[in-house]
């Protein structure tokens, strides 16, 4: 029971201190600011194209893509496989579990490989290709989860850990009543570099997809500054 | 809890969550001019954000609204802003960001916040409220030297007309075969224009904004609109880049309103009076040009068609480009009023431009800023390689008939 308990206190509380993350940028960002002086069209455009062209700004992180297509395969795939692989770890905080999540399953697994895989491409590319630039935050960061995503593979595919308890000890937490855990150590370190991730949870995860937004708004006003709009 | 220090009061919403969305991903280093000439990491554009998000951290962050603000490094604030006032406000860097980050913009009102500690603006940035209020200009040169050394003579200026035109500072005491060639053109189209008498021309407010002095901006802005306004002008042309800049993004804010003009750039007003007819290069150059890019005029405000229409309508050119030209273009090193500070820097990043127009076997090449013009010049100083230096309006207006030049 003790592991479990200080286990489910522990994510708590870095739940908390996420939400306190959270809720102390919301303020920042609410705080009365100095209006942004640069220049604004009165071009609205609502157009299937242009919705096209935002979501594909967003999807296919464009901007990425036009600055290190190299770097780009491996951050897309990345990403997309993170999403696929947190949805799949749903099951274990829903009872009963929606079937589409079972459909899902394989494809889950296929998504926890590639995670590992884009991984440590990424961190080849930044490490031996470019080799320009990589703060230790970053690094730390990319290497947290490349912990997270081989523990996580390893349990899904060589040391298999009792999903019946684990599925109890998620639920524990989900439903305020924490319950014992006598798994592997390998859990362990799965949860416990989960935890460290939340903890240092990059701030663009929020803020990203506002900036990517307003780069395309204002790549296409900069047209309109000096010429004369054409709608 | 008060807290009276914060970071980012005078940050609009925009730019808070900039700062929180850059990746620390370090694409922008490899288009950073600075980092190109002086490989130093600690002063590039992530270095800068992660920085300044220790000072939010420390006076803005949850643990300071609940506990009071912490004590900043003053280490670090020194080490901050020596990298923003070293950066050349280039905005190669927003344009590399993969999230999107407006630093072109960005830079500016961080350097404001330095400003308002106390510890910006640095070296000769320091005397410019001081010398503008004192000259109207930032070169602490007199009004009466404004236009009188290269005004040719034969060119008219009308009281009140539809267009007028802003020579600029930089131009006027530091570019003049720019500012000349750009009266040339004007007079040579026919086009009646205005201008303001030397005394009343004063400094746009660029250098001001760029080091993060904005006391002084409302008064310029106003003072200046409200003149050209008082001449009935419809359209403000200007060649200086940093000057169109402010102008064009800047002036409406601080203004308070709308102007009752458009800003438009020489370049563009000499496309149109090609394209009309009023205008026609008669003479011809059989030479191989390259065009260097201005910061401002391309990622600052569009401009990027036009200088090359102008150069293409000359007969017999060539046109190559720089291998990073448009919306990529590297800073010369003069941009964000650091090239008489990091002298050393600028001087390294002209001769990158000057080399690589070498390399490419150009004839010339064709500037069309005035800090650029009087950096790369004083980068071709004592220097191997040579190539000639000459300014988009100085070459146009050498293209014009005898009687015009």
């Amino acid at each position: 029971m003790g592991v479990g308990i200080i286990l489910t206190f522990a994510l708590y509380l870095a739940l908390l201190y996420l939400i306190g993350f959270v809720v102390s940028r919301l303020i920042i960002y609410s705080e009365n600011s100095c209006a942004d002086s640069g220049h604004h069209s009165n071009r609205h455009l609502f157009s299937f194209s242009r919705i096209f062209s935002v979501l594909s700004e967003l999807l296919l992180l464009k901007r990425l893509m036009k600055a290190n297509p190299l770097l780009w395969v491996g951050e897309w795939l990345f990403h997309v496989s993170f999403v696929f692989v947190l949805l799949r770890h749903l099951r274990y905080f829903m009872e009963p579990a929606p079937a589409w999540l079972f459909d899902f399953e394989v494809f889950g697994i296929i998504s926890g490989f590639i995670l590992f895989v884009s991984l440590i491409f990424i961190l080849a590319v930044k490490l031996l290709v470019e080799r320009a630039y990589l703060s230790s935050y970053n690094f730390s960061l990319l290497a947290m989860l490349v912990v997270i995503s081989a523990t996580g593979l390893l349990m899904t595919m060589i040391f298999k850990t009792d999903l019946v308890e684990i599925k109890f000890f998620s639920m524990g937490m989900a439903t305020f009543a924490p319950q014992a855990l006598h798994d592997s150590g390998l859990f362990l370190s799965h949860f416990i570099a989960f935890l460290v991730f939340v903890l240092f949870l990059p701030s663009h995860i929020f803020t990203a997809p506002i900036t990517i937004l307003e780069a395309f708004r204002r790549d296409e006003e900069l047209e309109t500054i000096m010429h004369d709009e054409t709608k | 809890m008060k807290r009276n220090n914060s970071f980012t009061k005078d940050l609009s919403r925009q730019q808070r969550i900039e700062i929180d969305a850059c990746t620390q991903c370090g694409e922008c280093l490899k288009c950073c001019p600075v980092q190109e000439v002086t490989g130093n990491p600690k002063i590039s554009p992530p270095e800068k954000i992660r920085m300044f998000r220790e000072f939010i951290k420390a006076t803005d962050g949850l643990k300071s609204r609940l506990f009071g603000q912490s004590e900043i490094d003053k280490k670090l604030l020194e080490d901050f802003t020596n990298a923003v006032y070293e950066c050349t406000v280039c905005g190669a860097c927003g344009e590399a960001c993969t999230v999107g980050i407006h630093t072109q913009r960005l830079w500016p009102m961080l350097r404001r916040e330095m400003v308002k500690r106390g510890l910006g603006p640095i070296g000769p940035q320091t005397k410019m409220q001081e010398v503008i209020t004192n000259t109207g200009n930032p070169y602490n040169k007199p009004a009466s030297e404004r236009f009188s050394p290269w005004f040719p003579e034969h060119v008219r200026v009308e009281e009140k007309a539809d267009i007028a035109y802003y020579a600029g500072c930089t131009g006027v005491y530091e570019a003049q075969p720019m500012v000349k060639g750009d009266v040339l053109v004007l007079g040579a189209s026919g086009i009646p224009f205005t201008m303001l008498p030397p005394e009343d021309e004063v400094c746009c407010g660029f250098p001001l904004f760029i080091t993060g002095q904005h006391d002084m901006l409302e008064g310029l802005v106003k003072r200046l609109v409200d003149a050209y306004a008082a001449r009935g002008v419809k359209t403000l042309v200007c060649s200086c880049p940093c000057c169109v800049n402010i102008m064009a993004r800047d002036w409406p804010a601080f203004y308070g309103k709308e102007l009752p003009f458009k800003i438009r750039h020489i370049t563009q007003f000499t496309v149109d009076a090609l394209n009309s007819g009023a205008l026609r290069f008669k003479r011809g150059l059989n030479e191989r040009l390259i065009y260097h890019d201005p910061c401002y005029l391309t990622r600052g405000v569009g401009v990027i068609e036009e200088p090359r229409a102008v150069l293409k309508s000359i007969p017999g050119v060539e046109l190559v480009e720089f291998e990073r030209h448009g919306m990529n273009s590297r800073c010369c090193g003069s941009g964000g009023a650091a090239r008489k500070v990091f002298h050393e820097n600028a001087i390294a990043m002209g001769r990158l431009a000057i080399d690589e127009a070498v390399a490419k076997k150009a004839d010339r090449l064709i500037l069309a800023c005035p800090a650029c013009y009087a950096k790369v010049n004083e980068a071709m100083a004592d220097y191997d390689n040579k190539i000639i230096i000459t300014d988009i309006m100085e070459l146009a207006a050498g293209m014009l008939e005898e009687e015009d030049r």
